[in-house]
């Protein structure tokens, strides 16, 4: 069965395990614990510490499916970071667009599979963008990245962010991003 | 036809394309169905069809018929000796099976004396019986000759005789230098390059890894002041070396003065952080021969600080349950179903290896040693990634 997987990653409370849920055939594995954290606390109540993990049936006929892995946010976690990467098509990088703290941390996210070498294709996704106005500027990295504003619980966002960056690695243009 | 080739450098298990060529199926013991399904569960989500499932009860049902397995999975509470008698018996079918035992259970206490690892990764038992098959002599009179002061030496627990022996050379060693000995007979568990054992203070996790016969000893879960709470260093003058923790500390403890036990600390929260790396330093050079059995990546990081141990990174894979179950202690039996199936991509990878299928594996020296660092060509079938946008697209 021929499975390939997309690797969906960002900051805490950014919406990775929603973007998953939204277009995963089966309900997603998840791996939430209780928030313990005292600066993330009524935030939300649960956070992913070691993966989420969806899937979409692409073709019956060719057992072909589509992997969609979300990682832990905090840089805590980081270790599932690397271990999560593997194998991955392309990366989703989704940011809280009306926290800037979650905006500044792209480059955080960027930086570490750019040090691991890592070099697929990457789309960032600024959630929340319907929701508020005070979107942060995420400054020159949008030259380098496809930079959309999505709703993570719209279907039809999240599709858009997945076509992006599948196009993206169709095209293999993402090799010489500079960020 | 055409086939457009996209290649792009990646890090991939690539079990979806191994999983193809699985010689034979995967089987998956347990005590309990529930528990064999969620192995069995990780081994569809997969794509692996090809698995077999049985309890401990139908291993020993006459109609059982064993076959040849590409790999095996055991989930147990107590490696039994029905269990080994198991192993031993997959093992004279399959001398090279590769063969996981997890025992998601903590503090198991089996024979009075003998702690039962957490977790046991039988994943090498080749290499033990290399080790066993090549000198254990050799390990034996290093220790002697003061080469290595502290030195294991590992044993196939299915093969009693050759444990015997070890055993017997073991306990040759004069009192004095008993501390640089195992004591193997109290570990006939330790089959495999490392233990998972169990505090049986506080019930958390503390480790003890066996690595090119070295040694590394490490307590992930507690502060400074938590292990000086628990442990009284002040009075310890233990010099044996068990898989109880705590003696295993103490033994630390007495082995150099000045050294405070503390310091042997490597908090998992923090890693390897400044003051543990100094803290490894203080040993004088060649005093102990401690590997670091960590994540290649942490060892790469960290290599040029520590300078006086032998570093040695564990294939890929050993890891991945290690820092998870020791950062997520609690949480462990949640994460086991999705971690297990990350877990099967390197067992695979193993198989892959040992079936000599053809590879685009690569090795990098990143830490000083052969790592097992993968770069891999995947190749798309024309069509298939027009369908994955299709599908997309229609969603």
């Amino acid at each position: 069965m021929p499975a390939y997987k997309i690797l969906v990653t960002g900051p805490f409370n950014s919406g990775k395990t929603t973007f998953i849920k939204t277009v995963s055939d089966i309900a997603p594995v998840k791996t939430e614990k209780i928030v313990t954290e005292k600066e993330y606390i009524g935030i939300k109540e649960k956070t992913t510490v070691a993966m989420d993990f969806g899937m979409i049936a692409i073709d019956k006929k060719d057992n072909l499916v589509l992997h969609l892995y979300g990682t832990p946010g905090q840089t805590r976690f980081d270790f599932m970071w690397d271990i999560l990467i593997d194998g991955a098509l392309g990366i989703v990088i989704l940011a809280d667009s009306t926290d800037k703290k979650s905006v500044n941390a792209i480059p955080v996210y960027l930086n570490f599979y750019k040090s691991k070498g890592v070099d697929i294709p990457i789309v960032i996704g600024l959630t929340r963008a319907d929701k508020n106005d005070s979107i942060y500027d995420i400054g020159n990295i949008a030259q380098s990245f496809p930079v959309l504003k999505i709703n993570a619980e719209d279907k039809e966002d999240v599709k858009k962010t997945l076509l992006t960056l599948l196009e993206r690695f169709s095209e293999q243009s993402y090799g010489n991003a500079k960020y | 036809m055409q086939f457009v080739i996209l290649t792009i450098k990646i890090i991939w298990l690539e079990y979806h394309i191994t999983m193809k060529k699985l010689p034979d199926p995967i089987l998956l013991i347990g005590s309990e169905k529930v528990e064999i399904e969620i192995v069995a569960i990780a081994c569809k989500a997969l794509g692996y069809d090809q698995y077999e499932t049985a309890t401990v009860s139908d291993i020993k049902s006459d109609s059982f018929k064993l076959k040849h397995y590409s790999f095996a999975i055991i989930l147990e509470k107590f490696f039994t000796d029905q269990l080994k008698d198991f192993v031993k018996l997959l093992r004279n079918r399959q001398s090279n099976l590769p063969i996981i035992f997890f025992s998601k259970y903590s503090t198991v206490k089996i024979e009075n004396t003998i702690r039962l690892p957490s977790i046991t990764l039988v994943r090498n038992m080749e290499y033990a019986i290399k080790k066993l098959d090549s000198s254990p002599q050799e390990d034996v009179e290093a220790a002697q000759n003061g080469t290595t002061k502290l030195s294991a030496i590992i044993a196939d627990i299915t093969d009693e005789e050759k444990l015997k022996t070890v055993i017997k050379k073991t306990k040759q060693q004069p009192a004095t230098k008993s501390a640089t000995i195992l004591d193997l007979e109290r570990k006939q568990h330790l089959y495999d390059t490392f233990v998972f054992a169990t505090n049986n203070v506080t019930g958390d996790y503390v480790s003890l890894f066996f690595h090119e016969g070295y040694v590394f000893l490490v307590d992930f879960s507690k502060t400074e002041d938590q292990i000086n709470q628990i442990y009284n260093w002040q009075d310890v003058t233990y010099n044996t070396l068990s898989i109880d923790d705590q003696q295993v500390i103490r033994f630390l403890r007495k082995s150099k003065t000045g050294w405070r036990k503390s310091e042997f600390i490597w908090n998992a929260s923090k890693y390897l952080t400044t003051d543990t790396i100094k803290a490894l330093n203080i040993f004088p050079e060649g005093s102990f021969k401690i590997s670091l059995v960590a994540p290649s990546f942490i060892i790469s990081r960290y290599q040029t600080r520590i300078k006086h141990f032998s570093l040695a990174s564990l294939a890929s894979g050993d890891w991945t349950l290690q820092s998870l179950q020791y950062r997520f202690p609690t949480h462990f039996d949640e994460i086991l179903k999705v971690v297990t199936a990350l877990y099967f991509g390197n067992i695979v990878d193993i198989v892959k290896r040992k079936s000599s299928i053809s590879s685009n594996y690569k090795t990098s020296k990143t830490d000083g040693t052969e790592t097992a660092i993968k770069y891999k060509t995947v190749v798309i079938k024309e069509g298939f990634l027009a369908k994955i946008i299709n599908k997309i697209r229609g969603l």
